[in-house]
């Protein structure tokens, strides 16, 4: 990411905050609806005082980094196969895109039946989210390799297996990569809202919590939490895009 | 799609469609012998045919596909209109790119007791969080397809000398569609979604909250029934949009 880009974010999380502040001094909007920076800096010290911050920043980042390495490991071999074996694309590509529009909290009681309390519900159920992305773009790159390239392999006589190492897999890796940041988000918006509906821990279910007791300084110190946890997941997805797609366009 | 050489017929395709369900229900009625909390597929659809019979629980049903119907209309207006004006003005966009790409990739879902404070807990709050929802996709896709859209197709419209509304939807439109169609299944997808995450929350009805009560009671035929009626929608949606999607691509030709 250029600096320019870089700037753009900070000066727009800037404005964010001066509107925020302008909207609380004055008392514009109720303290209900948006408390201030002093209440929410109070909410903060007294979270930070016994310990709730670190544990469940911790319990959320674990199931987002355990979902994604799951759909990354599930979601390659998944994209080789559609992309090795049509039939297979033909049978699951239609039911694979349709999968997001179905909330799969709702499979959570299940779950929970069949791994216990624990964080595998979440985890897993998240891992079909982050699965299919990868699958899809991994079987779109393999495919749209460019012909020419894969001929040049044959005529210089390399094994198949050299040409899908050397060609075709580094053809396909921008699509591929593609794939892996949007992975990225659905692990942590898969997290984040089954934490939210279903979960005693983690960072969706102390927002629930605390707008169940009305506590709408800690709330907000969630809910902001929670927006930064997941800047840094993405955030984490992009560096490592930007070192691996150093000197390609 | 991706027309591999030898393209399998309309009748094989039609059977290989079929497998993933058929599976599905066979890994779904082994997983009912195992796990006393999956109920039979027979005992779901029978719960199914129940709650169909039931006015109280078509009522939910009802006010789900209503808010669904209305968020996913405002998301795609709202996010045509929004997605067209920061696509097409570079100074808009370089203000509010950020703001958009933040949004687009954080879990959304955090704002709904905010919305619960703003708006209470009848319909406006899930309808409000289907929209938030359903308009991001929308507006990021159109916004970077029109922004990347080849300068050709500007200066089409220049030397044609048509009007701006005109260059709009002769020009730039069809240039984006196949963007636009994919990106709008993704808005009904996520409307979706939103909605039935607000209800799972926090509501005064839908399927959300149906799911949530038949399953605090345990009874599981009922809550199988709910969920197959929210997989019906999503699909039903999905389905309608690529029918859409395939006309509007093959009118382009």
């Amino acid at each position: 990411m250029s600096a320019r880009k870089i700037g753009g974010y900070l000066a727009t999380l800037l404005a964010l905050a001066g509107l925020w502040a302008l909207a609380t001094s004055g008392r514009l909007v109720s303290d209900q609806v948006l408390p201030s920076f002093p209440e929410m800096a109070a909410a903060l010290a007294d979270l930070l005082a016994d310990g709730q911050i670190a544990g469940n920043v911790g319990s959320t980042v674990l199931r987002i980094v355990l979902s994604f390495i799951i759909g990354v490991l599930l979601g390659l071999p998944l994209g080789a196969l559609l992309w090795r074996v049509p039939p297979v694309s033909t049978a699951l590509q239609p039911y694979l895109a349709a999968i997001y529009s179905v909330p799969l909290v709702v499979f959570y009681p299940f779950f929970l039946v069949l791994l216990g309390i624990n964080d595998w519900p979440v985890v897993l159920l998240t891992a079909v989210m982050t699965t299919i992305p990868i699958a899809l773009s991994t079987q779109i790159g393999l495919d749209h390799a460019p012909a020419v390239l894969i001929n040049v392999g044959r005529s210089l006589e390399r094994t198949p297996a050299q040409i899908f190492r050397q060609i075709r897999l580094p053809a396909a890796w921008p699509s591929i990569l593609g794939g892996i940041k949007l992975s990225m988000v659905y692990a942590v918006v898969g997290v984040v809202s089954m934490e939210f509906v279903a979960a005693q821990r983690g960072l969706g279910s102390r927002i629930r919590y605390y707008y169940e007791i009305f506590d709408v300084g800690s709330m907000y110190v969630f809910i902001l939490l929670t927006l930064l946890v997941s800047g840094c997941c993405i955030g984490a997805v992009l560096a490592v895009e930007g070192v691996t797609m150093n000197g390609r366009s | 799609m991706d027309a591999p050489e030898s393209e399998p017929g309309w009748g094989r395709r039609a059977l290989e469609r079929t497998i993933a369900p058929v599976v599905a229900v066979i890994v779904w009625y082994i997983l009912s012998r195992l796990v006393f909390v999956v109920p039979a597929p027979t005992r779901a659809v029978g719960a199914l045919v129940t709650m169909l019979a039931t006015p109280h629980y078509r009522a939910d049903i009802g006010q789900t596909l209503v808010k669904i119907i209305v968020a996913f209309s405002l998301s795609a207006i709202l996010g045509l209109a929004l997605g067209s004006l920061l696509g097409l003005s570079p100074r808009l966009r370089a203000a509010l790119e950020p703001l958009m790409l933040i949004a687009n990739g954080v879990p959304k879902i955090v704002f709904y007791p905010i919305l619960l404070i703003l708006f209470g807990l009848g319909g406006t709050s899930q309808v409000v969080m289907g929209v938030i929802f359903g308009t991001l996709p929308v507006l990021v896709n159109l916004m970077s397809a029109l922004a990347n859209m080849r300068p050709v197709y500007r200066k089409v419209a220049r030397m044609l000398e048509v009007g701006p509304l005109r260059a709009f939807m002769r020009i730039y439109m069809p240039a984006v569609a196949p963007t636009l169609m994919v990106a709008l299944q993704l808005g009904f997808s996520l409307s979706v979604l939103g909605v039935v995450y607000a209800e799972l929350i926090a509501s005064s009805g839908g399927l959300g909250q149906f799911v949530i009560e038949t399953y605090s009671v345990g009874n599981y035929p009922m809550l199988a029934a709910g969920v197959l009626v929210i997989m019906a929608i999503s699909l039903a949606g999905t389905g309608l949009l690529r029918a859409a999607e395939r006309m509007v691509l093959k009118q382009d030709r």
